[in-house]
């Protein structure tokens, strides 16, 4: 039997940023608060993609632009793993929908 | 629309200065306040050694605030350099290299890409129109860049020692 300690679980916010890579596609970190209306916030979005990149739902790499100062860039995409722990979480949000109804 | 590369001193208003040199005077103070009172100089000292004390220890907290970088607050006191042409950014790097580099990398460098990015794009709009609503725009996003820098900090730190009590509790 599964430990439920192994199923992988996903917050509001791990949800959301799933959605929109998925759907969208690769994103960085401020348009992904910026699509989010106001779910999601500048300082605490690279904290819970952190996070999430430790669970394997995403991984990142670093753009670094021409002639540019400062850090770089840094664009996420959702891994597999992450795709079909979002896809699960939704089928089963339907079955408890179905369920219920 | 093109962007600029450098921040130019013109940039560094006055007012923004003004506020920075406030907050490092406020430091400063508690900084020098703080300092004769670990050292106990109260007691003995007369009035006005104490109060020299107050004034070196205060020069010597904003220069090492000027040579940490924090815009121009503590080496423009001193007269050294009047405007800086550092981007607001290089004092938030600078403190995200006390984390690990994961973290810096993964968290923190982010937060001040994007502080850079957006005030860049809002200089760059001033420049284009010559509106000061883009030049209140740049400084408003310095601010908040500070804030989210904080909040980054705050939940970071959270996390960390949520992790920490997790492994000590199975650890246990």
């Amino acid at each position: 039997m599964t430990d439920m300690q192994d199923i992988p679980r996903l917050s509001k916010k791990e949800r959301l940023i799933l959605d929109h890579l998925i759907h969208r596609g690769e994103a960085y970190g401020l348009a992904l608060v910026k699509t989010s209306g106001g779910e999601l916030k500048r300082g605490t979005v690279y904290v819970t993609l952190s996070r999430m990149a430790d669970k394997g739902y995403v991984e990142s790499r670093q753009v670094k632009e021409r002639d540019e100062n400062g850090p770089p860039k840094r664009v996420f995409r959702a891994t597999g793993h992450g795709a079909r722990v979002f896809h699960a979480w939704e089928m089963a949000q339907a079955a408890w929908a179905g369920e219920l109804g | 629309m093109k962007r600029p590369q450098t921040i130019a001193p013109t940039y560094v208003d006055d007012w923004f200065v003004l506020v920075r040199l406030t907050l490092a005077g406020g430091l400063g103070t508690f900084v020098s306040s703080s300092g004769v009172y670990v050292l106990g100089l109260k007691a003995d000292a007369s009035q006005w050694q104490e109060k020299l004390l107050v004034v070196c220890l205060a020069a010597m907290a904003f220069a090492f605030l000027g040579l940490l970088g924090i815009g121009s607050i503590g080496l423009a006191f001193l007269g050294l350099r009047l405007v800086s042409d550092q981007s607001p950014g290089r004092f938030l790097e600078m403190l995200s290299s006390f984390s690990s580099d994961r973290i810096r990398c993964d968290v923190f460098e982010p937060v001040v890409r994007d502080l850079i990015d957006e005030r860049l794009d809002a200089l760059a709009e001033f420049e284009a129109t010559g509106r000061r609503f883009y030049l209140w725009k740049a400084r408003w996003v310095v601010v908040r860049g500070y804030g989210s820098f904080g909040n980054a900090a705050l939940a970071q730190i959270t996390l960390s020692c949520a992790r920490w009590l997790l492994r000590l509790r199975k650890a246990g």
